[in-house]
């Protein structure tokens, strides 16, 4: 077998698999924008064409632009707050000699294994207001009298959503970290050290500028997932109170899946979120992803 | 509004049960009704079928047990579809859509218009027995069956929307119930000053599932108005009593008397809630949450929570949630055997499933027989006063005449955002009279 | 180290620790509890009585049998979830072993081609996988209803099987050619000498080179296969065909929420997969490492 046919029979699988489980449905859902998708119509096998209408009907929808706001608001936080935790902990853990180090070494990796909707449900009774976990703690401990609103509060809720995002989020993050520090020769640092540079400053100059590299990588990654976290606030919030816990990825569900089952504006806000994310697709491949091979 | 469909509107008036006895009245003189009349229930259709299905909102052990019971009683197996209930509408849609078989299902008010308009739904007029069914039915539960005219569904369930108070907490505020509003935040404020409670008041005011809407609209219906008139136009406008009901309901979570995580209580989380004793009112809500208020087993404050028609009298609303059989159907008649097993009479001649879902979890049942005989009494008055909750279901409206918008076919999306701007209200973002404006001009015009 | 340094830093890690695991106590303390306590004393940490019913109901079943002597003898009405859960734990068994066997072949064969034939077109593909693992699953699952609904793979394991596979791929192409590449050519170029395909010297060389790898892959894939939600939500509307995040959430979409045995049925739920982390820590580790970062 010539090298070409034995490539392209290798690959008949994956080459099936990624046409009809990805592409094709992506170019499917471009169509499904273009047609009125209800139930009624999937019933009737006629989808009317309506041009650009979900699109129109998206761009006048409050809620839409409430829906994007809110995304931004919590990918911009966990984001931020992912990598800067996880540079601590990742620092932390890279610590010799302690014990407490190993200990957090193993114990970091656990979030990742946890399915995101059950992290989010276990949230449900750290936030409760009534006895919930973290008011328990707060008022055992005496640091508040009465119990917080983790949840309830229009102007903060989107936070508590973001924090247990961030938990699971951060393993991922802090493994990456890590990963790089130890890729950091000591060389760099016995030098600073004669220089008499404290640690501090090591750390800002040699450290981060080192980190780069694995932080622009772990800002596109995680952005990617931030726009388009679903679970955490199905489990929470279902988007309340009011609708200042309306993500993107709860809009495209809830127009879709929930009365009155509108599947073409539901594809057409997915596909504004889809080309979102290629962008920051083409910046990865462009920036990071260079083939070596 | 860009987007348009092609709904046709089914108009549904008070004219349209008028007209319904009649119509039921000749389908039960159908050659085929008078063979069957003897025991229309005991008797087996002429074809045959291999199995069934239900598509039902989940409720425990009932139907997994209606189901062995109709297998034992005709041979058929049938299988259950279990759905919670609020995913009912969604999850029902994506089986419609897929085109799954389905023999019967179940339906709120609020969504049966949908699925008629769909075509979903078989008219059960002409089937043997349905007439003495209607001619048992409570009212409120037969005017819910009525579509167009025609009997759609049985009632195999319904609600009644009442107040509850802690009898403990309210002796501690001076014992006396209020018969005014104002005297309602009176005593919620002394019990908040004095102490009693940090927060007299908790609701049932998630966004998901017939709560937060259902909420508002028994207060304002309380009150005196409904949200809708007869044709549909929505009551909403400047002074308009549900305004005034929004605007009330409100402060008293801008005063700090209402427990602000009510915004994410449903139906049950709120009994569950109330019974941790910090509460001295629970807002109006579907009557059956006392059952767990006034469970020993799961609640701190049982026996001490007590059903209330609230402040202005016993002028409140009913749900009846409804079978129906669905036009996806293998076998209408075998259908009919099945929705009968439910929400209708088992082979032994029994309101058997009634009975049980009343016992089990405090539903009402929608049979005159059932309510009258007695039967209630002995398994309700454990946790429920039940000549209140006769008294409150006599003086009941139904919800979709409250809401007369139900039959609208963009009260769906039309609720979702309702949902949304009464959270927005509470929280205190924005006012009442935004609300009631922003869900006016939400009302599409054609 | 300097004592002050020493003591912070092991203040700090125990703030870590406090954090990572402070939900799973959370939850441990409360799948511990009955409702009554739990309503009892709105802020006591620990519950002034343990019980085990909780996992009692839900290993053993929510029948009146199985409840008689529990807390939950009395009570009407128990999620139906709960009664789904076996068999939901099943289906997440079968659909994650299948989804990672199917997704290491795959991507193993793909990757060899990627890593060792010098073809344009393979750079392509592999520029595509970096693409498609960019793509939401959102985006994805709305059409994939309407496609699967017209051919019946809507309420079937297989449907899901065959979806999360083409969602995950492109991530096992990203890891395996790399690792490919950097086998030495000679072992493989040695034994071809000897006679070996091309096809036979990836079964019999690269592959039993790549255990490691295999492995960190396997682990990955089983675990974002067990911790979809979005697929089977909304492929599936039956509770038979149901996985455990999907028979999660409809525990908080249920009538009556009991939190004891809803934290009960989280842990449970996240078990498997923890304990295999835990156990293949050092495969894990690699393994999301290589996904992001080479090439």
């Amino acid at each position: 077998m010539s090298v070409g046919w034995l490539a392209v029979v290798m690959n008949l699988p994956t080459l099936l698999t990624l046409l009809c489980v990805l592409a094709y449905p992506i170019i499917f859902a471009a169509f499904l924008s273009l047609h009125t998708v209800g139930l009624r119509e999937l019933r009737r096998g006629e989808l009317p064409f309506v041009g650009l209408d979900n699109f129109w009907f998206l761009f006048s929808d409050p809620l839409f632009w409430t829906s994007m706001k809110n995304t931004m608001i919590l990918s911009v936080f966990s984001v931020t707050a992912e990598i800067v935790l996880a540079i601590g902990i990742a620092l932390l853990i890279n610590r010799k000699g302690l014990w407490t180090s190993v200990v957090s070494r193993l114990l970091i990796l656990l979030p990742f294994a946890v399915p995101p909707i059950a992290n989010g449900l276990i949230w449900t009774f750290v936030y409760a207001y009534n006895g919930g976990f973290l008011n328990r703690v707060l008022i055992s401990t005496g640091l508040i009298d009465l119990p917080i609103n983790w949840l309830g509060n229009a102007d903060t809720a989107i936070y508590a959503v973001a924090v247990p995002y961030i938990w699971r989020s951060l393993p991922f993050c802090v493994l990456l970290i890590h990963a790089a520090l130890q890729g950091i020769s000591k060389d760099y640092y016995e030098a600073a050290s004669v220089d008499g540079a404290t640690s501090w400053s090591q750390f800002w100059e040699i450290t981060l500028p080192l980190l780069r590299p694995v932080i622009v990588v772990l800002l596109i990654l995680r952005t990617a997932s931030a726009v388009v976290v679903f679970d955490e606030v199905i489990a929470l919030t279902a988007g309340g109170p009011g609708n200042s816990t309306w993500v993107a990825a709860w809009y495209s569900y809830r127009k879709s899946f929930q009365p009155p089952f509108d599947i073409g504006v539901g594809a057409a806000s997915a596909y504004v979120l889809a080309i979102l994310v290629g962008i920051l697709a083409i910046v990865y491949i462009k920036l990071i992803y260079k083939p070596g091979v | 509004m860009v987007k348009s469909t092609s709904w046709n509107a089914p108009n549904l008036t008070r004219r349209h049960f008028l007209g319904a006895a009649t119509m039921v009245g000749a389908g039960a003189m159908l050659p085929r009704s008078v063979f069957a009349q003897a025991q229309p229930w005991a008797e087996a259709p002429s074809s045959s079928v291999d199995r069934l299905n239900m598509a039902m909102w989940t409720y425990g052990d009932v139907w997994p047990t209606a189901a062995k019971q109709f297998e034992a009683a005709w041979g058929v197996p049938v299988e259950v579809i279990s759905i919670p209930f609020p995913e009912l509408p969604t999850k029902m849609m994506s089986l419609y859509a897929a085109d799954e078989t389905i023999d019967i299902s179940l339906t709120s008010p609020a969504t049966i218009a949908n699925w008629h308009d769909l075509g979903l739904i078989e008219p059960l007029g002409d089937l043997p027995g349905a007439q003495a069914y209607v001619d048992d039915m409570v009212p409120t539960a037969r005017d819910s069956c009525f579509f167009d005219g025609e009997l759609v569904a049985l009632p195999f369930m319904g609600a009644v929307w009442a107040w509850n108070y802690n009898s403990e907490l309210l002796e501690k505020v001076g014992g006396k119930l209020p018969t005014s509003y104002d005297e309602l935040d009176e005593i919620a404020a002394k019990a908040k000053a004095d102490g009693i409670s940090q927060h007299p008041y908790v609701w049932c005011a998630i966004s998901s599932g017939e709560h937060i809407t259902f909420t508002w609209y028994s207060l304002t219906w309380n009150r005196g108005s409904g949200l809708f008139d007869a044709s549909g136009a929505p009551l909403l406008g400047e002074g308009s009593e549900a305004r005034e009901t929004l605007r009330w309901w409100a402060k008293t979570f801008a005063d700090g008397l209402s427990d602000p995580s009510s915004l994410q209580l449903s139906m049950d989380a709120s009994a569950r809630a109330f019974a941790t004793g910090g509460h001295l009112f629970r807002g109006p809500t579907q009557h059956y949450g006392l059952r767990v208020i006034n469970d020993p087993d799961q609640s701190p404050i049982a026996g001490k929570g007590v059903l209330w028609e609230g402040p202005l009298g016993p002028r409140t609303i009913t749900s009846w949630h409804l079978a129906y059989v669905s036009a996806n159907t293998r076998d209408r008649d075998w259908a009919w055997m099945l929705l009968q097993q439910v929400a209708g009479k088992t082979k032994s001649g029994e309101y058997e499933m009634a009975k049980q879902v009343a016992k089990a979890a405090g539903f009402g049942p929608g049979y005159k027989s059932l309510v009258e005989g007695g039967f209630i009494e002995d398994v309700w008055s454990s946790w429920m006063d039940v000549s209140k909750y006769k008294q409150l279901q006599d003086n009941a409206s139904n919800s979709f005449e409250v809401v007369n918008a139900f039959y609208k076919p963009w009260y769906q999306e039309w609720n979702q955002r309702a949902e949304i701007e009464l959270q927005r209200t509470l929280t205190g973002e924005i006012t009442a009279d935004q609300c009631c404006d922003n869900l006016i001009a939400a009302i599409p015009s054609n | 180290m300097n004592p002050l340094v020493r003591t912070g830093l092991t203040a700090l890690n125990v703030v870590t620790i406090l954090f990572v695991m402070f939900p799973i106590v959370a939850a441990a303390i409360a799948s511990l509890q009955s409702e009554l306590v739990l309503s009892s004393d709105l802020t006591a940490i620990l519950p002034a009585e343990y019980t085990l019913d909780n996992y009692r109901i839900l290993f053993g079943g929510t029948d009146e049998a199985n409840r008689a002597g529990t807390i939950y003898a009395n009570v009407a009405y128990l999620p139906d979830a709960i009664r789904y859960f076996d068999r939901a734990l099943l289906n997440s068994l079968i659909i994650s072993s299948s989804v990672t066997a199917l997704t290491i072949s795959f991507s193993a064969l793909s990757a060899y081609t990627v890593a060792r034939l010098r073809l344009r077109w393979l750079l392509v593909l592999l520029a595509c996988n970096v693409f498609a693992r960019f793509v939401p699953l959102v985006v994805l699952v709305i059409p994939l209803y309407v496609i699967f609904r017209d051919i019946g793979l809507t309420n079937s394991l297989l449907g899901i099987i065959i979806a999360q596979t083409g969602f995950l791929l492109p991530f096992g192409v990203l890891i395996l050619s790399p690792y490919f590449a950097d086998i030495p050519r000679d072992i493989e170029e040695a034994a071809r000498i000897d006679g070996c395909s091309r096809f036979g010297s990836f079964l019999k060389i690269t592959l039993p080179l790549s255990g490691p790898i295999l492995v960190s892959l396997g682990t990955i894939i089983f675990i974002a296969s067990w911790n979809d939600l979005l697929i089977p939500l909304i492929l599936s509307s039956k509770q038979e065909f149901m996985t455990v995040p999907a028979i999660l959430v409809s525990l908080i979409g249920d009538n009556a929420v009991f939190l004891g045995l809803l934290c009960a049925c989280c842990l449970v739920a996240l078990l498997p997969t923890v304990l295999m982390v835990l156990m293949l820590q050092r495969y894990v580790v690699s393994g999301l490492t290589a996904g992001a970062v080479k090439a």
